[in-house]
């Protein structure tokens, strides 16, 4: 059972995307087996009003939506952030929160960040910190985001240990090997396997296998590139396993063991 | 069938085994090989060094190993001899530019032409990243963009080039495949943003697009082929048919 932690819904400001929208994930995640997904908004990424992108997103996608679970966004330099967040989880449905401090423009270290993952904890939402979206080469000229430095990633595993996070999008094995030694002692970490090669088996011993999981990054990327990386690794399979979903589900509470 | 249009060797952790491996597991039937010592601006020894590295390749695997001669265009008459000996005693059977100058730099010309001689390709880097004050740092100083390979095309119409990587920021890149029949493009690099691969056969066709990986991930890299809205036989083209058409592989590899 693949769950892939890594899709967005909603427009992509810079291109036109032939397989966007609710019908393009559909049929991207359909070719690629996966049964269920974690759905990011793309316009909770763009918008001031992070919420309003969630709101968008749930329209389009209505009720019957059993396979895309919905991440509610949330900036928490925004004023108003804490009454959108507990609708989101209370109300909405959301199973995790997104943090994209490189978007949002606001530094782990703030005080509303540390708000924010206490919130967080408190409401048992965990957390999926988007390091980019894109590469950075390929930016538009007029909006050129850096990516989330590898010690803002530190510091957030180190400074809430309590709070499962999933790192989107990191290029490993670069950003992720300096972060090994801080994730023994904390709640669930994951890194997805949405950005370039992953050299997913030296990933397997330097992370271990139960703090990778797949995603996709669909429909920005085309989500066999990732998956096939996955599927033909020489790591065993209870480890490809688990980082094809069963990490995925048990990070989101939605049962399944961890490797 | 595969046919890696675009790798280095000796080159981050690829190496003689690498391409062993591949070869003997049956994951890749040809390379098209060059190696890139001696940094970004490489002196005449580094390029000597790089092509006897890849003669060495191609003589423990011959039947796998086609050779791409490195050349420095700045070097002038000594890049066109270098070009030369390999092809007429080692045969290399196609060239390689990298950012040592533009590619539609004059100092160029002597060497397209004598590959367009031999009837050889040039592969050649191109990139886009974002200028100025960006986050990627842009271009490096010379480093060509798909328009400066698109110049030298059209400077050089009987010559056959290949772009690499899509030229990098493949919006771009589609655009000057489009209007330059004599590039090809190979879908390497470590970039697979979806809607790429569709974009550039729908603009280019299907018979000058090229398979590679310049050294990402060969998974990574098939992800893009086998995902892309691709009849079957358009994949196959691409991953080695249209490759195999360009160098005439049907016999060897020399």
């Amino acid at each position: 059972m693949i769950l892939d932690l890594n899709v967005y819904l909603g427009q992509w400001p810079f291109r036109r995307l032939r397989h966007g929208g609710t019908e393009g994930v559909h049929r991207l995640l359909a070719r690629t087996g996966a049964s269920q997904a974690l759905a990011a908004p793309l316009q909770g990424i763009f918008y001031k009003n992070p919420a309003e992108g969630v709101r968008e997103m749930l329209d389009e996608l209505g009720i019957d939506h059993p396979d895309l679970l919905p991440l509610a966004m949330v900036n928490p330099a925004f004023p108003g952030w804490e009454r959108d967040l507990r609708q989101m989880a209370e109300e909405w449905g959301c199973v995790a929160c997104g943090l994209a401090p490189i978007y949002h423009g606001y530094r782990v270290y703030d005080d509303g960040a540390a708000a924010l993952c206490g919130a967080l904890r408190e409401l048992g939402l965990p957390a999926v910190l988007f390091v980019r979206l894109q590469d950075e080469r390929s930016h538009p000229l007029l909006m050129q985001v850096p990516a989330l430095p590898t010690d803002d990633m530190a510091y957030l595993l180190k400074a809430f240990p309590d709070l499962p996070i999933a790192i989107c999008n990191a290029n490993l094995p670069a950003e992720a090997t300096p972060l090994a030694p801080l994730l023994g002692d904390r709640a669930a970490t994951l890194f997805t396997t949405s950005y370039k090669s992953l050299q997913l088996a030296r990933m397997v011993e330097v992370l271990g296998a139960e703090h990778l999981a797949y995603g996709s990054g669909l429909p920005l990327y085309y989500p066999e590139s990732a998956l096939l990386q996955v599927q033909r690794a020489d790591i065993g399979e209870a480890a490809r396993a688990s980082i094809l979903g069963g990490n995925a589900r048990a990070f989101l509470g939605l049962g399944g063991a961890p490797c | 069938m595969l046919i890696d249009t675009h790798i280095h060797h000796e080159f981050g952790t690829t190496n003689t085994a690498t391409f062993v491996q591949r070869a003997e597991r049956g994951l890749t039937d040809h390379f098209w090989v060059s190696t890139l010592k001696g940094g970004y601006y490489p002196s005449p020894a580094d390029i000597r060094l790089s092509n006897d590295a890849v003669h060495v390749l191609m003589q423990r695997l011959p039947a796998h190993v086609v050779g791409f001669c490195y050349v420095n265009p700045v070097h002038g008459s000594l890049a066109v001899d270098e070009l030369r000996q390999r092809v007429e005693q080692q045969g290399f059977r196609g060239v390689k530019l990298w950012v040592a100058t533009y590619a539609d730099d004059p100092r160029v010309d002597s060497i397209v032409e004598a590959a367009a001689a031999y009837g050889i390709p040039l592969l050649v880097h191109c990139w886009v990243k974002v200028g100025g004050q960006s986050v990627s740092g842009g271009n490096l100083p010379f480093e060509s963009t798909p328009m400066h390979l698109g110049r030298l095309a059209r400077r050089h119409p009987k010559a056959r080039f290949i772009m690499a990587h899509l030229g990098g920021d493949w919006e771009y890149g589609v655009r000057v495949a489009r209007d330059c029949p004599n590039i090809s493009v190979d879908t390497s690099g470590s970039l697979a943003e979806r809607d790429s691969i569709e974009s550039l056969v729908d603009a280019v066709g299907i018979e000058r697009v090229l398979f590679g990986t310049d050294n990402s991930d060969l998974d990574f890299c098939l992800g893009k082929i086998v995902g892309a809205d691709l009849t079957d036989d358009q994949r196959e083209a691409i991953l080695w048919r249209n490759a195999a058409r360009l160098l005439d592989l049907s016999s060897s590899t020399r």
